[in-house]
C-alpha cells in the first residue's frame, strides 16, 4: 500500500509540475509574430530595375535579411510560405527548384503548403530538392500515398514558442483541370472544408493548441462558389489565420471574417513574386490574445 | 497530457510488477480501482490546470503598417545565388529584341476582352507555329488558343531580354496542333465568353454572337487546326474540350522558343488591344 501511495503520490507531483508549465505564460506578456510569403514562384533576384510595378524591390537576399532582423527582435517568430515557391524566372528552368528549397532552408523558413506549380518538374524531382534540403511541407488534403512524395509531408506540425502551442495545417487547390495529371499521378484531392474542420478541431481540442493557423493554397475569393479562403472562413471553426496564396491577391490589410460559430478569422495574402512579407503579432497577455497586423514591403 | 500521464502510471505499474510480481498483492481488480481513482483524479486536476491556464482571446485595437526596406542584402544568400547564376550556361542578359512600350496581360475592358500582350503572344504563336506545321504536315492552322495565366509577366519597354522570354513565359509546354471538327467550336467559344480573364486567341474573331475563323463562318463537317499547348491538352485550366480532338500533331516546339525565334526575327515588337474578342452586354 506504500508503494501505491508513493505512485500516486509521485503522479500527482507530475501533474502539478505540467500544470505550473503551461501556466508560465500568466507571468508575462508574449508575442507570437508569424512572417509569411506566397506565390514567389522563383523570384530570387530583385525585380529588374524596368519593372512596371517593382523595380528593383524583393528578392531572396533582402527577405533573408529582413527574416533575420525579426527573428532577433523575436525569437518567437515563426516563418511559413503558402505555395508556388516554384516556375517564373530561368532558376527554375535551369535548377527545377533546387535553389529555391536551398535558400528558404537558409532563411529560417519553418514550413510552406503546396501549391500548384510544386507539381512543375515532376514528383520524383520535387523529392529529392525536398530530401536535399529537408525542407518541411505541410498539406493537410492531398494525400501521397503511391507516390514519391509518400511520408515526406506532413498533415499538420505542431510548434512550441515560448510556452504558445501554435498548430498548423496546410490546403492545396484542386489539381484536375490545373496541373497536368501525368505530374501529380496518384496524388490525390480531398474536399479542403473537411479535412479543414476536423483538423483544425482536433488542433485546437485534443492537441490544445493556442493558436490554429492554416496555409492555404486554395485562392482567397472567386465570382463563382470555388472554395476559397473567404469560403472557407465563413464555414469552419477553430481557424486563427489563413495565410493565403494562388491567386497572387496583395491585400492592403487582413481581411478578418466571422467563422462559422461567429468567431473572427484572420485572412492574409501578400501578392506575388516576394515583394512583399506578411507580419502578424498576436499578443499574449495574461488571459487575453491580441494581434497586430502589419505588412512590410521589401 | 492525459495519455502522458496514464503512459506514466503504465510505466510505474510495470516496473512494479517487475520487482514484486512474486508477492505482488495488487489484484488486476484492485488496479482497475485504482485506475478509476486515478484518473478521477487527473480529470479534477487537469480540469482545475486549464481553468487556470485557458487563454481567451480577443482582438485589441487593429494596427496596420507597411514598411519599406531597401538596400539590406543577406550576403550569405547573395552568395549562395551567384554561385547558381554563374553556371547557368547561356547569357540570360542578352538582349534579343525591343518593344516599344509596356506590354500586359491586363489592359483589357470587359467590352473589348483582349489585352496587348495576350494578343502579342497569340499572333506570334500563330506566325511561328504556322510555318513548322507547313514543313511537317505540309497543311496551315486556322486559329491559335493560349492560356491567359499561361501568360505570367509583363513585357517592359526597351530591350527585350532573353530572361524576359523565361519570365513571361516559364513554363516548358510546346506546341501542339489538334484537329477538330467545326461542330465542336461552339463549346470553345462558350467557354471563352464565360471566363472572367481573356485567354488570347488568334486567327479567331469573336464579336457577340458571330464567330469567325479565317474571317468566315464556322463550318460544322469542316475540319479545323487549332495550335494550343499541351498544358491545355491535359485539360489544363478547365479547357476539357480539346479531348474531343479527331488528331493530335506534336510540333515539338515550345512556346517560349516560338517567341524567342520571332524576336530575333523580327527584332521589333508592337501589338494592340483590337476588336478580335468584343463582348455585348
Amino acid at each position: 500500500m506504500n508503494r501505491r501511495k508513493f505512485i500516486y503520490n509521485s503522479s500527482l507531483a507530475s501533474l502539478s509540475v505540467m500544470g505550473l508549465n503551461s501556466c508560465n505564460l500568466n507571468s508575462k506578456d508574449l508575442t507570437i509574430t508569424i512572417l509569411h510569403t506566397n506565390d514567389v514562384h522563383s523570384q530570387i533576384d530583385p525585380f529588374p530595375s524596368n519593372h512596371n510595378l517593382y523595380p528593383n524591390k524583393g528578392g531572396f537576399a533582402r527577405r533573408a535579411s529582413l527574416f533575420k532582423e525579426l527573428i532577433s527582435k523575436n525569437p518567437n517568430t515563426l516563418i511559413f510560405d503558402a505555395g508556388d515557391i516554384f516556375q517564373g524566372t530561368p532558376y527554375f528552368n535551369f535548377f527545377q527548384g533546387e535553389l529555391e528549397l536551398n535558400l528558404m532552408k537558409k532563411m529560417d523558413y519553418d514550413a510552406a503548403t503546396i501549391g500548384n506549380h510544386e507539381f512543375d518538374a515532376g514528383l520524383k524531382t520535387f523529392k529529392k530538392n525536398i530530401l536535399n534540403n529537408d525542407f518541411q511541407f505541410i498539406s493537410s488534403n492531398y494525400d501521397f500515398a503511391n507516390t514519391e512524395l509518400e511520408g515526406l509531408v506532413d498533415k499538420y506540425k505542431i510548434y512550441h514558442k515560448g510556452g504558445i502551442k501554435i498548430g498548423v495545417f496546410g490546403l492545396g487547390i484542386e489539381l484536375k483541370g490545373l496541373v497536368n495529371p501525368l505530374l501529380y499521378a496518384e496524388t490525390k484531392y480531398y474536399d479542403p472544408v473537411d479535412i479543414a474542420k476536423d483538423i483544425s478541431s482536433y488542433l485546437k481540442y485534443e492537441k490544445r493548441c493556442d493558436l490554429v493557423i492554416c496555409i492555404s493554397h486554395l485562392g482567397h475569393q472567386y465570382q463563382n462558389d470555388k472554395i476559397s479562403d473567404t469560403v472557407l472562413a465563413k464555414l469552419t471553426s477553430n481557424i486563427d489565420l489563413i495565410i493565403g496564396g494562388h491567386t497572387h491577391t496583395l491585400l492592403k490589410k487582413p481581411l478578418i471574417l466571422n467563422n462559422s460559430t461567429g468567431e473572427e478569422v484572420i485572412i492574409n495574402q501578400v501578392g506575388s513574386g516576394g515583394v512583399f512579407v506578411g507580419k502578424i503579432d498576436f499578443n499574449f497577455t495574461n488571459n487575453n490574445k491580441y494581434t497586430d497586423k502589419s505588412i512590410v514591403e521589401i | 497530457m492525459i495519455k502522458l500521464i496514464y503512459g506514466i502510471f503504465n510505466l510505474l505499474y510495470r516496473i512494479h510488477r517487475i520487482f514484486f510480481d512474486d508477492n505482488c498483492n495488487i489484484s488486476e481488480g484492485d488496479y482497475l480501482i485504482f485506475l478509476n481513482r486515478f484518473y478521477k483524479i487527473i480529470f479534477f486536476v487537469s480540469t482545475l490546470s486549464l481553468l487556470g491556464c485557458k487563454n481567451n482571446y480577443s482582438y485589441s485595437d487593429i494596427n496596420y503598417s507597411r514598411i519599406e526596406l531597401t538596400g539590406k542584402k543577406s550576403k550569405m544568400i547573395s552568395d549562395v545565388i551567384s554561385i547558381y547564376k554563374d553556371s547557368i550556361d547561356v547569357s540570360l542578359d542578352n538582349v534579343i529584341g525591343f518593344s516599344d512600350r509596356l506590354y500586359t496581360k491586363g489592359d483589357f475592358s470587359s467590352k473589348k476582352f483582349n489585352s496587348t500582350l495576350g494578343n502579342l503572344i497569340a499572333d506570334i504563336i500563330f506566325i511561328q507555329s504556322d510555318s513548322v506545321f507547313k514543313i511537317q504536315e505540309n497543311k496551315n492552322i486556322d486559329f491559335v488558343i493560349q492560356n491567359h495565366g499561361g501568360i505570367r509577366a509583363s513585357l517592359p519597354e526597351g530591350e527585350v531580354k532573353l530572361s524576359d522570354a523565361y519570365k513571361i513565359l516559364p513554363f516548358e509546354n510546346e506546341i501542339v496542333i489538334i484537329e477538330m471538327y467545326g461542330e465542336s467550336l461552339s463549346e470553345i467559344v462558350s467557354f471563352l465568353k464565360n471566363e472572367t480573364t481573356p485567354h488570347p486567341f488568334s486567327g479567331l474573331i469573336i464579336n457577340g454572337n458571330e464567330v469567325l475563323v479565317q474571317n468566315k463562318l464556322i463550318k460544322p463537317s469542316k475540319k479545323y487546326y487549332i495550335a494550343i499547348n499541351d498544358y491545355l491538352l491535359t485539360g489544363g485550366d478547365n479547357m476539357f474540350f480539346f479531348n474531343k480532338n479527331i488528331k493530335v500533331y506534336r510540333l515539338g516546339y515550345s512556346l517560349r522558343d516560338a517567341f524567342i525565334d520571332y524576336t530575333k526575327s523580327n527584332l521589333y515588337l508592337s501589338s494592340k488591344i483590337d476588336n478580335r474578342f468584343i463582348i455585348n452586354e
